[in-house]
């Protein structure tokens, strides 16, 4: 069992952008993504990839760090 | 009631989808040598730690990874909703989806039956199997590649 603080993913995130997707990949290692959002006509592929990563980003360099633990509340609905 | 619509509800049946699970029954992985291809290895647990039908979550080097054994394949996302970084993996229980499009004449059927995840935070759906998400197609969690040799339950990142 672990009684240590983990994060979801152990580093900052940001966005890698290939021809076919937009990649969130952690920010030391480009090559370890972890969600692709794919390019097309109808799909802000690049917001919704931005926004992943300040979101994550934030609660990351929160000093709280309940905001990156699995105890953090939820932000609100909607 | 429709056939589609009881086997929906009774997939639920007396769970919400939307309850996470506890924070104190993370396992913790141990590093094994890296891959040839120089991918990092980890132990996950044995077989009897991930009984086919269950899910939990495992602390990988430092990060949350869900690890699911459906239908006698294991598999591993990352711990994040790509929405609002929700722990999508926390979810208390695995359920399908209803769909209805063209191609079932917009009647709904009932589709991945144990294979979908519900983010606890907004409720989004993941088809774990492929990492899918079933409300925006352009969307995709990735997935490690998870396998058992012999006694361990090995995970390549």
């Amino acid at each position: 069992m672990s009684a240590r603080p983990s994060r979801q993913v152990n580093d900052r995130l940001r966005v890698r952008e290939e021809d076919e997707a937009y990649f969130v990949v952690l920010e030391n290692d480009d090559a370890d993504w972890v969600v692709a959002f794919g390019k097309a006509p109808d799909f802000a592929a690049r917001e919704w990839a931005t926004n992943m990563a300040e979101s994550y980003n934030e609660r990351y360099d929160d000093p709280r760090m309940d905001a990156v633990k699995m105890s953090a509340p939820p932000p609100p609905r909607g | 009631m429709s056939e589609t619509i009881k086997k929906a509800k009774d997939s639920v049946q007396g769970a919400d989808t939307l309850v996470r699970r506890g924070t104190d029954a993370f396992l913790v992985a141990t590093d094994l040598p890296a891959a040839e291809n120089g991918r990092k290895r980890y132990r996950l647990g044995g077989p009897q730690d991930f009984p086919d039908g269950s899910h939990r979550v495992v602390d990988v080097g430092g990060r949350q990874l869900g690890v699911f054994h459906i239908k006698g394949t294991l598999y591993a996302l990352p711990n994040i909703c790509p929405h609002m970084t929700g722990p999508v993996c926390e979810a208390d229980i695995l359920t399908g989806s209803l769909r209805a499009g063209e191609e079932t004449d917009w009647k709904p059927e009932w589709v991945h039956d144990g294979e979908v995840i519900v983010c606890p935070w907004h409720g989004l759906e993941y088809h774990v199997p492929t990492g899918q998400c079933l409300a925006y197609e352009h969307i995709r969690i990735r997935r490690y590649k998870v396998t058992a040799e012999g006694d361990d339950v090995v995970v390549e990142i």
